[in-house]
């Protein structure tokens, strides 16, 4: 390799002028750097900027908006206030039973219009009560008697009873049994007592409250 | 420091611009994470504004909902108030023991007890024990059940009593007193209060154009309500019916008390289906008049009759007695209002005349009668629908109305001729010259006055025309 040396004094020697490799590194860096900060400028000014106003735009509109959904709270609150007691007189109301209907039934079904050969009926006494145990109904306890000795009497009076309106309520009645009574102070003096008893469904069940729910199985 | 060579100057160079290239970039990451917190925050907000803006879409049926509510909360409080109010519900059965006649001993008001957890009401169980009548003990429970403020029995425990209310001289059965216990329940609604009313813009125009509605509601809310209309002429079932040795006192025997109410019951039941087939749309006037007619005649006579076996306890047993007043009082009753309502009704109908077919059906049919000699049926006819003929005189009927009270007239006529004393006797016919007639033992001549309205018009040999207050009548034999 050739080795050359410039002499001339420093002074005289011809000025170095920029490296094209230097100036293309130099204008590669100018533009980079440029481009950075336009993207940038781009982004935090424009971008950025217009979020911001569409932010303010959303911000307004739903202060606005607010208002009425907070309205809407209110009135929600209010109705559910409301509601609470209309779904709570539904819930008392659907288990009552009217039991003066449930009387004047059954003196229809015992008066029988008075066929005495089928049988005359009276009772000595009524027992009705109700649990607060929603899954049980109430029952209904009758002790009574019809005149006569024969059994057959009683048995009509269980069918009389079957075909009554409240029956369809009935879960379990008390099958037709008794005994041969006597009261001398009576004519005639045979009656054949009974009690009868009647268990109803519990008041979901009811034919009022949409009948007997079919059982789910239990695994 | 020494001179740089080019590689040094490039290096550096090269270094300070990717300094300040990462700078920018860096500046452009950090403004991206601004841009994407303002893009999620917008997005935040407007997921609230949806959410707003389906809220208020449900502004009308929530303002219309509250409204039905409100309006109808007054009746909500009545049923299920916020307090026990024992003062008031004191007063409320005291009203109830006044109207039913029951006799409370009794009456023990127990504490206020939750339901259950979380449930929004309790219950306040009041004990009380009285003593009445089967009817008197239904019509207490009645009032109580239907009682605007809910109450539930929840046990009721009958004796069947042998005593009779004191200074009671009914010999009924119906009439025994029993020892009842009876167990109600009220309910105390517990849940917050609906606080201060949200104000509802223009909400008396939105309230009117809702008031169906609230109506409805209202309706729907009520409680269950039973109608107890009485004993019904029903027996106690809670009273032993059989007889007492010596408790006929004399009356009839039973199988004669069966007999009579069995007759009883089947006139009743004659008497009720003349009524209703009176009352057949399909039925011709003709028909109804004589239903009616046979129908006020039956009455005329059962009404008394059924009333002094009352009167005489003829019916003495008790189960007999109440089927008595079930199947021949009451419905003996029922027929006797409802002859009075339609009659009532009949007065008030739009057009209550006859049709014209009808007129001229009336009229042949008292034609016929009078031709017969049925004096009474014609009357009869005529005044069983007196009440229908009144047309005024601008009605095109007004000309048949004319000729059936003529008939009438004719009618009454005959009958008061018919109720006079003439016995023919003998009649003198005279071809040439005026006839004669022997009559109550005086011979008159044609054209002759019997008494100054009825003299002899012609007499033949087979009858004899008299003239009676105009009219034209003839005696034949």
């Amino acid at each position: 390799m050739m080795i050359r040396i410039n002499l001339l004094p420093e002074e005289f020697r011809r000025t170095e002028g920029t490296s094209p490799k230097i100036f293309a590194a130099v204008i590669g860096a100018v533009i980079a750097v440029s481009a950075t900060f336009g993207w940038f400028g781009m982004v935090y000014f424009g971008d950025l900027s217009e979020l911001q106003a569409e932010h303010q735009q959303v911000t307004e509109n739903l202060t606005r908006k607010s208002q009425g959904a907070k309205y809407f709270d209110d009135l929600e609150k209010q109705r559910k206030d409301y509601s609470e007691r209309v779904t709570t007189i539904q819930t008392i109301g659907t288990s009552r039973r009217l039991w003066t209907e449930f009387l004047d039934q059954a003196i229809d079904v015992t008066s029988n219009n008075t066929d005495l050969e089928r049988h005359l009926t009276w009772f000595s006494g009524l027992t009705i009560r109700e649990d607060n145990n929603p899954k049980k109904g109430p029952t209904v306890s009758m002790p009574g008697a019809v005149q006569g000795r024969e059994i057959a009497k009683v048995a009509n009076l269980h069918k009389d009873i079957a075909a009554a309106p409240f029956f369809v309520d009935v879960k379990a009645k008390s099958p037709p049994t008794g005994k041969v009574e006597f009261d001398k102070s009576k004519s005639p003096e045979e009656s054949f007592g009974f009690n009868l008893t009647l268990e109803f469904r519990p008041a979901s069940d009811w034919v009022k409250n949409g009948g007997p729910k079919p059982q789910g199985k239990k695994k | 420091m020494g001179k740089l060579n080019e590689k040094q100057r490039l290096r550096g160079r090269g270094g300070g611009a990717l300094f300040l290239c990462l700078l920018g970039g860096g500046g452009v990451y950090w403004a991206n994470g601004l841009v994407e917190d303002e893009t999620a925050a917008i997005a935040a907000k407007q997921g609230e504004i949806k959410a707003a803006e389906a809220k208020i879409a449900k502004i009308p049926n929530a303002e219309r909902e509250v409204i039905v509510l409100r309006e109808n909360l007054s009746e909500y409080v009545r049923i299920l108030p916020n307090g026990q109010e024992l003062e008031e519900f004191i007063n409320v059965i005291w009203e109830f023991e006044r109207q039913s006649g029951v006799s409370i001993g009794m009456f023990k008001p127990g504490a206020k007890s939750r339901q259950a957890k979380n449930s929004k009401f309790s219950s306040v169980v009041y004990q009380f024990e009285l003593t009445a009548t089967i009817w008197q003990t239904m019509r207490f429970m009645n009032l109580l059940e239907n009682h605007e403020r809910f109450i539930k029995v929840n046990a009721l425990q009958l004796k069947s009593g042998g005593k009779k209310r004191p200074g009671d001289q009914s010999r009924s059965g119906d009439e025994i007193v029993h020892d009842i216990k009876l167990t109600v329940e009220t309910f105390v609604y517990d849940g917050a209060g609906a606080g201060k009313e949200v104000l509802v813009p223009n909400y008396a125009n939105k309230r009117d154009a809702l008031s169906e509605e609230i109506f409805k509601r209202q309706q729907k809310i009520r409680m269950d309500k039973y109608d107890f209309k009485g004993d019904l002429g029903r027996r106690d079932i809670f009273v032993d019916p059989r007889l007492e040795p010596g408790e006929e006192r004399g009356d009839l025997p039973l199988e004669e008390q069966k007999r009579l109410l069995d007759n009883y019951i089947g006139i009743v039941q004659g008497l009720r289906d003349l009524f209703r087939r009176a009352k057949d749309p399909e039925t011709i006037v003709l028909e109804q008049y004589r239903f009616l007619k046979s129908l006020k005649e039956g009455l005329a006579i059962a009404a008394p009759e059924i009333k002094d076996i009352e009167e005489r306890g003829l019916i003495s047993y008790v189960v007999y007695d109440s089927q008595w007043k079930k199947d021949v009082r009451q419905p003996l009753l029922e027929l006797q209002e409802r002859i009075a309502d339609s009659s009532a009704a009949g007065a008030a109908a739009v057009d209550p005349w006859l049709d014209a077919d009808e007129f001229e059906g009336v009229i042949a049919q008292m034609e016929d009668d009078l031709s017969n000699g049925d004096l009474a049926e014609a009357k009869g006819l005529f005044e069983g629908v007196r009440d229908k003929i009144a047309v005024p005189a601008d009605d095109e009927r007004f000309a048949l109305r004319v000729r059936l009270e003529g008939l009438y007239k004719r009618t009454a006529v005959a009958i008061e001729f018919s109720k006079k004393t003439l016995d023919i006797q003998g009649v003198m016919v005279n071809e040439a010259g005026l006839s004669g007639v022997l009559l109550n033992g005086t011979v008159y001549e044609e054209g002759e006055y019997i008494d100054e309205d009825l003299f002899v018009r012609t007499v033949s040999s087979e009858q004899v025309a008299f003239v009676y207050q105009g009219f034209v009548l003839i005696k034949t034999w």
